[in-house]
């Protein structure tokens, strides 16, 4: 591994959840209920099916390759050349998705509450301050993970506040439409749940490796039951015309109101998203360093930094017009996309992994 | 052509150029080139009409297509 830091596993658990949730989870009410309006909540627990079998995955190609990362891994199964198509794949896949969340991101800041700043101050400045925590270290990132991400979760507990308003017989009927609509809600939470594989590039980090699936593990406990949580707390106050906010949660944050006092706590709400996106983007920056670094076997990661976060920044201005091609390609690619490349790809290599071994073993 | 992005990358990439420089020196060939081709990369796409030009967007978009009709309602 090029980064002699090590972490320890609630450090990895910390900067996982972030990386999951911080985009995902202000627009996850609107898209879950677009398809099964009060039946919103149950897309949750059937993303867990993906979420275990992809930290089974991670984990498993780990054990049997321990200390290196897919790229690595890769290369060692289907041989150098293929593997090095594999490893691009990835690179290409994350700086992709790192560029989609700064604009995601920016797209609200701007869009919610700095109308006039313009786009690329707001994208350069967080890919700046992330590229400084990448080139830093991982130990530096995972130190960032372990002040910021109590941060990012402690606001949402402020959601019980609303608990005299909400209204528990939205729930009802439960599965009046079938099981489809929840099927269909699901495609976008298996899909952020299946970049749970990210931990595949910490693992070789980890001080104790044998404990990365347990910790794995509760990152997605935690995940799902936000997931859950989330959903519920936005289906009690607004119902099914959760489908017709672009940010659900922005609505139930503004709707809090304690005797008058504690109020606007949107505000809170974007210091906490604006923590969550930075470690968000860190770690996939520092996903698409380490695979370009180890694509290319370069000596050190550090100098390619910076670059990669400029890379970050043309690529989140790329082909994004404005912020409805953005929603759209999130709703309907997406789901299909972080799949195909974060499960299939590692599903197919574990396969060949195993059977060569057996292959080997029978000999 | 969005000059103010392209200004930024031009900027920050000569920035980039000046603070590694002294290290860069002592690495490899391939170290070097690398971090060269890399920059050169960002600084050509940024000439581009980026906002408009078709780009990896596309590209998924156009593979994952004939999917978009399981969650079209």
């Amino acid at each position: 591994m090029l980064d002699k830091g090590k972490i320890s596993g609630l450090q990895m658990a910390m900067l996982l959840y972030p990386a999951i949730m911080a985009t995902f989870f202000l627009t996850l009410p609107s898209s879950t209920a677009y398809y099964a309006r009060n039946d919103m909540w149950m897309a949750g627990i059937l993303s867990a099916f993906f979420g275990v079998l992809v930290i089974y995955i991670a984990t498993k190609l780990h054990e049997l390759f321990p200390g290196e990362t897919i790229i690595q891994q890769s290369e060692h199964i289907i041989g150098v050349l293929p593997g090095k198509v594999i490893g691009i794949l990835f690179f290409f896949y994350s700086i992709h998705v790192a560029g989609l969340i700064t604009r995601m991101y920016a797209e609200f800041v701007t869009g919610q509450f700095f109308f006039k700043t313009p786009l690329l101050l707001i994208i350069a400045l967080m890919v700046l301050l992330a590229s400084i925590a990448v080139r830093g270290g991982i130990e530096v990132m995972a130190r960032c993970a372990v002040i910021f991400t109590p941060i990012f979760i402690f606001p949402l507990l402020l959601l019980l506040l609303l608990f005299p308003d909400l209204e528990l017989h939205n729930i009802f009927p439960v599965l009046s439409r079938g099981i489809l609509p929840v099927l269909q809600a699901t495609a976008l939470p298996q899909a952020w749940v299946s970049e749970l594989f990210f931990i595949s590039f910490f693992l070789p980090s980890l001080n104790s490796p044998a404990k990365g699936r347990k910790w794995g593990n509760i990152t997605l406990a935690a995940v799902l039951l936000s997931i859950i949580y989330v959903n519920l707390i936005t289906l009690f106050l607004l119902g099914p015309d959760a489908a017709n906010k672009t940010y659900p949660i922005l609505v139930t944050f503004r709707y809090i109101s304690v005797n008058g006092i504690f109020e606007n706590l949107e505000s809170l709400l974007l210091a906490m998203w604006i923590f969550g996106n930075f470690i968000k983007i860190c770690v996939f920056l520092y996903v698409a360093v380490v695979s370009f670094t180890q694509i290319l076997r370069l000596s050190d990661y550090r100098p390619v930094v910076f670059p990669m976060g400029i890379l970050a920044i043309v690529l989140s201005f790329w082909g994004i017009p404005d912020a409805s091609v953005l929603g759209e390609y999130i709703r309907y690619v997406g789901p299909f996309e972080i799949p195909a490349v974060m499960l299939l790809i590692p599903l197919m290599l574990l396969l060949i992994a195993l059977m060569r071994r057996s292959g080997t073993a029978k000999k | 052509m969005n000059l103010v992005l392209f200004s930024f990358v031009t900027l920050a990439g000569l920035l980039i150029l000046r603070l590694e420089w002294t290290k860069m020196k002592a690495k490899k060939t391939r170290d070097k080139s690398a971090f060269f081709t890399l920059l050169l990369i960002v600084w050509l796409l940024s000439i581009l009409d980026l906002s408009n030009a078709p780009g990896p967007l596309t590209f998924f978009e156009a593979i994952f297509r004939p999917f978009r009709g399981w969650l079209e309602k």
